[in-house]
């Protein structure tokens, strides 16, 4: 599991040359961990950088996500969910993640996979743009050591997990 | 003419050129017409911008021949209309099509050039316009459809004139701010097997996982990129 020094990561909107878009370090950066989902009937997947927020439940990824993962979103209850904009309506699926490791470039590196959890929920957000990763996926068995001034962050299993 | 059940090209062949592209637009609206089959049937609305122009202009030099087509009225035939620019001549003008307006007069057709330059300082050949393969000659040139293609001989129109043909038919392209690299406020697909390449972008991510996976990326990265100059506040 150790997720160690795992840096930040700038995703830059000013960015003109492509490869600039996604870049190590920046005064912009955040923490962002690479993660793979996967749905586990369709084996559809996609890699997306979500944002570490110590304030969200759960795994929230955008609801147009369902599509690409191969989810029908309506096949489950809707559920009435806060975000920073207000109430809005979440679709609970199931799905596979594998955290990824992160390249010298800032990019995903596909072939490290650091922790996987074959089985948790994911939450199809309705007019949500990013992707975010909450305490409700695997943080909450874990230990987060947020270095700001390195721009690093570490992720350990707790003792008590 | 019965201006209730013209077709886009038998709106054409009579109407003065400042009141072509609105008496088109609603003949193209009418598109349940009968008459609006074929390779010429609407499809979907068209926006040509003065951007195409350079590319009509090269085209049109490169071919050297455009024919016009008019639908008939009375019947539902194409009529070819044909002409020698640099001679003046009217080639194809079958009988019965005597009316046709003076905007397609050679001597008009004979300004069309690239960047101001005469047509008739050309060498050789001939240039002939066309509409009549607008939908399927030049739909194949250039991949457009084949609405696109009525507009491209309006904007021919406008070559020839040196005039901008008004009214709401035909509208140019919107003025776009995206540019080249500017990802603001979209999702961006990179391949990670090719050193992380942009391969697509969007406002919504299922298109441009969609996207990217029909370029051959089995699992694209997906990052959304903000706004510029906004604050994350999750």
């Amino acid at each position: 599991m150790p997720i160690r020094d795992y840096p930040f990561i700038t995703v830059d909107p000013r960015a003109t040359n492509p490869h600039e878009v996604v870049q190590l370090g920046g005064p912009y950066a955040r923490p962002y961990l690479w993660v793979r989902i996967r749905n586990p009937a369709t084996h559809d997947a996609m890699i997306v950088s979500a944002a570490v927020d110590t304030g969200a439940d759960a795994l929230a990824v955008p609801d147009t996500d369902a599509k690409t993962l191969g989810h029908r979103l309506e096949a489950t209850p809707p559920r009435n969910i806060r975000t920073a904009k207000g109430l809005t309506k979440a679709y609970p699926h199931t799905a596979a993640i594998e955290v990824l490791g992160a390249l010298p470039t800032g990019h995903a590196d596909e072939s490290r996979a650091l922790y996987s959890i074959p089985e948790t929920t994911i939450w199809f957000t309705v007019g949500q743009k990013a992707h975010l990763i909450g305490q409700g996926s695997f943080l909450s068995l874990c230990v987060l050591k947020i270095n700001y001034p390195e721009k690093t962050f570490s992720i350990c299993l707790s003792d008590h997990s | 003419m019965s201006s209730s059940r013209c077709h886009p090209f038998a709106a054409w062949y009579r109407v003065s050129m400042l009141s072509l592209p609105e008496r088109c637009a609603r003949a193209i609206r009418r598109s349940a017409h009968p008459a609006a089959s074929g390779p010429f049937r609407p499809q979907r609305q068209w926006v040509i911008g003065r951007k195409d122009l350079p590319r009509i202009r090269r085209m049109m030099k490169a071919e050297r021949q455009v024919v016009v087509h008019s639908r008939s009225t009375h019947s539902d035939t194409l009529i070819p209309h044909e002409w020698h620019i640099k001679t003046g001549e009217n080639t194809g003008n079958p009988a019965g099509t005597q009316g046709y307006s003076p905007l397609y007069r050679p001597s008009n057709l004979a300004d069309i050039g690239t960047d101001g330059e005469e047509t008739n300082s050309m060498d050789g050949g001939s240039l002939r316009l066309t509409t009549r393969h607008i939908g399927g000659h030049i739909r194949g040139l250039l991949g457009w459809a084949s609405m696109k293609a009525l507009a491209l001989f309006r904007i021919g129109l406008e070559i020839c004139t040196g005039k901008r043909p008004r009214g709401r038919g035909m509208r140019t392209a919107p003025k776009t701010k995206e540019r080249p690299g500017d990802y603001a406020g979209q999702y961006v697909a990179f391949d990670p097997s090719a050193n992380n390449t942009i391969v697509a972008h969007g406002a919504k991510s299922n298109r441009v996982a969609a996207k990217a996976r029909r370029a051959g990326v089995e699992v694209p990265v997906i990052v959304y990129v903000p706004e510029k100059d906004t604050a994350s506040l999750y």
